[in-house]
Order: structure tokens, then sequence, then C-alpha cells
């Protein structure tokens, strides 16, 4: 141990003027900063995070390996020094220059901005996040990642040969398995709850170059040659390791159904209620599927869009995005069809690429003939299966936000037109939804609704009657075709609309709040507002059988839900029964009604259940979600 | 007997063998770097207090057998035992009783002498500063000055100096005198004939300066052509062939065609 610190502090001491020159460095940021408009504090922890990965990297790609092409590694071999003191002591004087020097170039805008207690609120959550550990982790990783570089660079043996082609190999490896990663909603979009989760993987990334320099050092000693193939043939062992590993996540993951699903919502629904879209977290990401309820048969479905289901209630369809080595192919959609064999899927190639404008959402044609792609700016519309595209339309001064083919194949699209700056004195010009009807792919007609600009689309479009939220509070019911305002809901005798649901006869149910009461109020037009009084608890209001009003009521208690379903008529507002231990499973996606939505339903444990309007005889679709051990 | 003779007799029976004793047992020693062959079943011996000279033109493989003896480099076949153990197994032990001198000085440039031997006794487990300052001073090596900054001479006067500092019992020496001047290399050899005198230090030394090795070498090996192709007693070498050990090596080593050692099937010289 001795030794090893002789070697780290020796190899720091030798390169002692990298961290006094950022720290120079950090006073000269300081004083450019005056002039301009930037805060030098963020600027400088902002810098310091990539300065400290090419630290790394360089310290690692030069500490010993440099050593070795100039034959100075000798002199630490003929003396009685293990192994691991040499190459320890020279990646530890790696690690901590990457860390030492980025702090050097911080500490002027530190001093300058000094907060201790911010300082050490700040330190502390570094310390208990994970966040540190992730980083030296990282750190390390890099050096020894550097250190394997430098060798394979320095070495300039046949092995760097094998290096690149094991290189290029694994390179499209990774890409090929990130992709597939990708279409399986497997690539991490948001930091997980606890970075600590995250070490045990950080680790074993780092573990690879790690063994590799370690080998590198114990085997090859001077020997550059040796040291380098040795290197090369533990370092690449681990990179297939990890890619066989990734690989057999990929096979397990790609073999989910729909009843491994360890959570589960359902975002969509034919008509008929036969086929139903579902997804949900299988325990390492998303996934989602289309769900025959006839025959139990499911088909995965990719994330690169929002699926669309056609009105006939036998097609579904969504995009898959070509990888970025494919820049020759367009856009592919996956048409599946639904018949008595079971999910029959086509590929169909766009005539042309879609732009990279955010998320897409699909409307297909009730017998699926035309496919609708909304995009913020653009709404495109192709023909099925042949991919031919008719028109595309872009939303000029605002975004498109949905679309719905109507049963006369008129295509209805909402778009939300920006709020902007008028003439001079005129002030602001608010936003505004407008209602656009194409046919034949043209847009034939613009009729502007009386909402508020953001206000959310929360009924299905295609309807006579469409609901807009406008937050936080306010509903409004509009006549799409017209665009004369039906009615707002803003809450009545101090109540607050909690939610509100649009049934397909027109009618509006709302659930109301004054806690802690709760009630039903069901409002049609050119009739009195029917209440009932809600009992405690959570609830939502849904579409139910014929004549009848679901209303979800819930309460979650230690972690488990306890809900129940409680009927009310329609017209009346009297109370039609209940369903304990069951919700409406559209509580949640207002843009469906029809059969299927007073159909289906999440039992407490996640059973996925169908329940019989007439009898209330529930049948389950898929079982519940085998509980985490 | 003529020196081709010798030379036919050694590449027979290698080495005569007196292993218990020898500090140094180098049998069937193979190099290759790839598919160049760099030794080529060497053997030697070095008995303990004695001082082996290594003989060789550039590129005949004296390094090589040296880092193998270090523990730097895995033998193709054969092995390079010190003290009866095996070098590549237990480098570390090994060196806390060797010292050694590398052709190129490689000691860290950025440090002073001073500092060289600080850090070198870090290293060590065994270090006698004092003697180790107390010879760099002897040598007028500035103890201040980077070891960058030194001339070729103070170079391998340090690297001299520390090699020595922990009192191995043997000493390694890789051409220690390139490219120095003759008072250099008198004070080189100056010390370790003082070293050799001091205490039982046994030496393998491997050097182009003929006339240095030629007043404290004990025994000679000439490596031409990857092998080990003359071995004896300096002395009995001289008075057998009555030539001096550059007209020895010239004749053995030399490059005019009617030098040439030729080879018979057997690889014996002949």
């Amino acid at each position: 141990m001795r030794a090893l610190l002789a070697i780290t502090v020796r190899e720091l001491r030798e390169r002692w003027t990298l961290p006094f020159a950022l720290f120079v460095g950090g006073f000269v940021l300081l004083f450019l900063v005056r002039y301009v408009d930037i805060t030098a504090r963020p600027l400088a922890t902002m810098a310091a995070v990539p300065s400290a990965w090419g630290i790394a990297l360089l310290m690692g790609g030069s500490v010993i390996s440099r050593d070795l092409a100039d034959g100075r590694l000798a002199f630490y071999f003929s003396r009685p020094v293990p192994w691991w003191s040499i190459a320890g002591g020279k990646l530890a004087a790696g690690l901590v220059m990457s860390i030492v020097a980025p702090i050097a170039a911080v500490l002027p805008a530190v001093l300058f901005d000094w907060n201790p207690a911010k300082d050490a609120e700040g330190l502390g959550q570094l310390l208990t996040g994970g966040s540190l550990a992730l980083m030296l982790t990282l750190l390390l990783g890099l050096v020894c990642f550097g250190h394997v570089a430098g060798v394979v660079y320095r070495a300039r043996s046949t092995w760097a040969a094998a290096d690149f082609v094991l290189l290029g190999l694994c390179v499209w490896g990774g890409v090929w398995l990130f992709y597939a990663f990708k279409r399986l909603g497997l690539v991490l979009s948001h930091p997980p709850a606890s970075l600590w989760t995250l070490l045990p993987v950080f680790l074993l990334v780092a573990a690879v170059p790690f063994a590799a320099s370690a080998v590198h050092v114990a085997v090859g000693r001077s020997d550059m040659q040796r040291g380098h193939r040795a290197l090369s043939i533990t370092f690449w062992a681990g990179v297939l390791v990890w890619l066989a590993v990734l690989l057999g996540l990929l096979v397990r993951e790609r073999a989910v159904t729909p009843a491994a699903l360890a959570t589960r919502s359902v975002w969509g629904a034919a008509p008929d209620g036969r086929l139903i879209g579902i997804s949900g977290s299988t325990g390492h990401g998303g996934a989602a599927f289309a769900y025959d309820t006839a025959s139990g048969r499911a088909l995965r479905l990719g994330l690169a869009s929002w699926p669309a289901l056609s009105a006939d209630g036998r097609h579904v369809a969504w995009v898959e995005e070509p990888p970025f080595w494919r820049r020759d192919r367009t856009t592919e959609v996956q048409l599946a069809r639904l018949g008595d064999g079971g999910f029959d899927v086509e590929p169909v190639e766009l005539a042309s690429r879609l732009s990279q404008e955010g998320s897409i959402s699909l409307a297909l044609a009730p017998q699926a003939d035309r496919l609708a792609v909304v995009q913020q700016r653009t709404l495109s519309l192709f023909e099925l299966p042949s991919g031919r595209a008719i028109s595309s339309s872009s939303a000029s001064d605002g975004d498109w936000v949905a679309a719905a083919f109507l049963p006369d194949g008129q295509l209805r699209t909402f778009r939300r037109v920006r709020p902007a700056v008028g003439p001079p004195g005129a002030g602001t010009v608010p936003g505004r939804i407008e209602v656009v009807s194409l046919k034949g792919g043209v847009p034939e007609s613009a009729t502007r609704l009386t909402a508020v600009g953001h206000a959310l689309l929360c009924s299905p479009a295609d309807g006579d009657l469409v609901l807009l939220q406008e937050p936080p509070n306010r509903y409004s019911l509009h006549d799409p075709r017209t665009g004369r305002l039906v009615r707002t809901f803003s809450g009545e005798d101090g109540f607050q609309v909690g939610s509100a649901r649009l049934l397909e006869d027109g009618a509006v149910a709302l659930v109301e709040t004054l806690a802690p009461t709760r009630r039903l109020r069901v409002a049609r037009e050119g009739q009195p507002d029917r209440v009932a009084e809600l009992p405690q608890g959570a609830a939502f209001a849904s579409a139910g059988p014929p004549g009848l009003i679901a209303v979800g009521r819930f309460e979650i208690s230690r972690g488990s839900q306890a809900g129940e379903t409680l009927f009310f008529s329609s017209d009346t507002a009297e109370p039609r029964g209940r369903e304990p231990g069951l919700l409406p499973a559209f509580g949640f996606a207002p843009w469906l009604s029809g059969r299927a939505a007073s159909q289906i339903f999440v039992s407490d444990s996640g059973e996925l259940v169908r329940l019989d309007p007439s009898t209330r005889e529930r049948r389950v679709l898929l079982p519940a979600p085998a509980a985490k051990p | 007997m003529s020196v081709h003779g010798a030379v036919a007799e050694a590449a027979a029976d290698p080495a005569p063998r007196t292993a218990a004793e020898a500090v140094v047992d180098v049998r069937g020693l193979t190099v290759r770097y790839g598919g160049r062959l760099v030794l080529d079943s060497v053997s030697l011996s070095v008995a303990r207090g004695s001082v082996y000279a290594l003989l060789g033109r550039n590129g005949v493989g004296k390094s090589s057998l040296l880092r193998c003896l270090l523990g730097q480099q895995k033998p193709t076949a054969g092995e390079a035992r010190l003290f009866g153990r095996s070098a590549w197994r237990f480098r570390q032990s090994l060196m806390e009783r060797v010292g050694y001198v590398p052709e190129e000085p490689d000691a860290p440039p950025e440090l002073c002498a001073r500092e060289l031997v600080l850090f070198c006794g870090r290293l060590n487990v065994r270090w006698n500063e004092a003697a180790v300052i107390g010879r760099l001073e002897r040598f007028l090596v500035p103890l201040q000055t980077p070891f960058r900054s030194l001339s070729k001479g103070q170079k391998s006067a340090v690297m001299l100096a520390l090699a020595l500092g922990h009192d191995p019992e043997l000493l390694l020496l890789d051409d220690p005198t390139l490219g120095l001047d003759v008072v250099a290399r008198r004070t080189v050899f100056g010390e370790l004939i003082g070293e050799l005198a001091d205490r039982n230090t046994s030496v393998l030394v491997t050097t182009h300066d003929l006339a240095g090795v030629e007043g404290v070498a004990d025994r000679v090996g000439i490596l031409h052509a990857n092998r080990l192709v003359l071995e004896g007693e300096l002395e009995a070498l001289k008075a057998e062939h009555g030539a001096s050990l550059e007209e020895i090596f010239a004749a053995v080593a030399g490059e005019r065609a009617g030098d040439a050692p030729q080879r018979d099937g057997s690889g014996a010289r002949q």
C-alpha cells in the first residue's frame, strides 16, 4: 500500500500544473462573465462534469501506456513492487486528478458566490442521493477505458486490427440493441427514483475496462505486445458478455405478454369492445399491446407513436421509425388486421419520411384504408395499404392536437392556434381552438370554438359534441360543426368540477367536489341538471351501460387500492346499484366512449374484467399481475 | 584450442552448471516477439560473487535476456531463474535482492536525484538512503536537478546509485556505460569494483565496453545470432586463445565474411 500511495502521489505531482491551470481558468471565467449576462457558478459547475470526463479519459490514456511506450514502466517492475500497486497507483492518480482538476476549476466561482448553507445541503444530497457514487464509478470506468484506448493506440501491434474489427462489431451490436430496446420502450427517458439502483449497473460496466487494465499490467508487465494481447482479450470478453446479457434481456422482454405486465392501463378500444389496447410496465420499461378479448391473442406494438384502432374494430396501426443508419428508408407503418387466425401484420412503407417533431399520434379510417399522422407542425394523410401520400398540411401559426375520421370518411382535426402579439396598440391576440375539416386531404372548413387556446380535448374527437377542459377546473361543451358553445361547467354552489365525461347520448356527467362532499351532476341540453350525493372517497365519472353512468370511487390505503363502481341513471341521476371491487378501465381515458368503455373494468387486484351490462356477470380477460416478491 | 573450437564446445555443452550455487540460472531460454526470434535456447549461469560479462552486438537479445531475468518478459520457452526461483513467477520478492541499471535511464523525469532517493525508498523494502546520497555525492551528481536535466553520465550514475540502494545480492547491468565518456565509464566500473570489494555481490553485465569489463569480469559469454556461442572464464579464454577479449569477440561476432561463424545442421558452430 505504501508503494501504491507513493506512485499515486508521484503521478499527481507530475501533473500538478493541470488543476492549477484550471483554477486560474476559473478566475478568468469569473472575469469574463462580468461582461455577459451569465452567472459564473452554474456555468462553471456545468462545465466541470464534461471536464471531469475528458480528464479521466486523458489521464487513463497516458498514465500507464505513455510510460510503457517510453520504456519507463520497467523502472517500477525492476523494484519489489506488486503489479497491483503499479496499476492501482497510476489509475488512482487518474481518478483523483479527474476529480480534483474540475473542482479546482469550479472553486473560484464557489468562493465568489459563497453560500455555506446551500453548499452543505447540496453536498449532502450529492453524498446521500447516489450521484457522487455514480460519478466516481463512471470516472473510474472512463479512466480505465482511456487506458484501454491508450494501449491500443500506443502498442501499434497486429492485435489492434482485431481491436478495431471487434470495436466495429460491438458498436454495431450496441446500436442494434439500443434500437431494439428503444422499440420496446426500455430506454431510460427519465432518471430513476433512486440513483443508487443504477450503481450496480455502473459498477459492472466499469468493471470491464478496469479488469482489462488490471490484467494488462499483471500479465503484460513492461511488455507492450503481451500486455496488449491480454488487455484486448479481457476487454472484449467483458464487452461481449455485456452484449450477451443485454441480448438475453432483450429476448426476455420480447417474450412479455399482457398478462405479465406489472402495471397496466387500457388506452383504447374498438367500438365493439373486442379489440382493446393495453399498455403497462414490464418492470424494466413500457410495453403496448393490441389485445383480442375474444381469443386472448395479443400483438406487441411499437412505441414510436400512439397506436390507432379502426372503427371497424379489426385494425390497429402504429409507426416504426427506421434507425438512423437506414436513412434510405422512409417511415414504416405496421398495419395489423385481426382475423380468425389471429393478427396479420403488414408493413407499409410511407411514401415520405415523417419529420422529427416529437410525439406522433395516429387516426385510422373506419375501414383502415387511410391513415392520418398527427404531428405538432404537420398533419399527413396516407393511403393504405399502398403508403401513398394524399396530403400534408402545415399547422402554420398553431399546432395540430387531434384527428379523427367521421363515419362519412371526412377527417376532423383540431388545431390549436397560438397566442400572438397583435398590431401596434391592439395588444395580444389570444390563442384559440379550431376544428378543421378535410375532405380528400384538403382542408375544407375551419370552425373556431369559444374556448381558451390551451384547452384540452377530453371527449371523442368524432362526436356530434365535444367536451373541452379549460384548466384548471372549467369544462365547455361545443358543437364542432357549427362552433356553437353549448354550455360551460365551472362548478356551482361553491363546488368545483373534479372530472367530466361526455356520454354517448350527449349528456355530461360531472363529479363535483366541496371537501369533504362529492356529488354527481348530470347535465343535458334543454333539461334541468340532476344531482346525486356521492359517498366519501376519490371519484370520477365514466360511461356506463346504456342508460347508466358509472362512477368509479376508490381509496388508497397503505399502497393497496380499494374501489367500487356506482351506477346512476343517466336521466334522473338516481342510484342503480354498485359493483364492489371494480373500477371503470377507461376512467382516465375520456377520449373513449361507446360499448367498450362501458364494459371493461379493472379489479382491485389488477384483473381486467368484462362486465355484462344486463346480467352483471364478470369475465376475467386478463389475470392480476404477478405480485412482486 | 582455437576460438572456433571453443565455440563448438560451448554450443554442445553450454555453461558449466553449478546450479545450487548459481544466483542466475538460465536454461534453454527462447524469446520470440511475434514471429521474430530474439533468443534461441540460451543457457548460462552466474555463480555467487562472480562478475559475468555478456557480450554481443546490437540486437542479439542481451536486453531481452535481462528482461527475462527481471521477470518482465515471459520466455517463449525455457526458464530464467534467480536464486533458484522463477524470475517470472517470483518477480516481486526476487527484486528485493536484485539491483538493475537499464540501458536507457528510465527514472521519473520530473524528480530530482534527492526525490528519487526518497521515492525509491518507498518502493523498496530495505533502503539505505544515506548510502545512496553518499554515492551520488561521490559521483558529483547535483541532487536538486530534475532527472531529465541531468547529463547522460549523471543519469547512469543515478541509476547505479539507486540500483545499489537496497544492498542487492545481484546486480544486473544493461550496457551501463553506453554513450558515456571515458571518465564516466571509469566512474561506473570503479563504483562497481568498489561495491564488489565491499560485499559478495554477483554481477551480470551486458556491455560493448570490452576494455571496461576486462578488468572486472570473471566469466564471459558471447551472444551471436540469438545464441550463446562462446562462454568461459575470461582469463582462461584469453590464455587459451592467446588473444585479447576484443580479438576473441571480433572473431566470434565479427561480420567479416571469413570471421563469420558457420552453423551446421544441429545449430552448433564449427
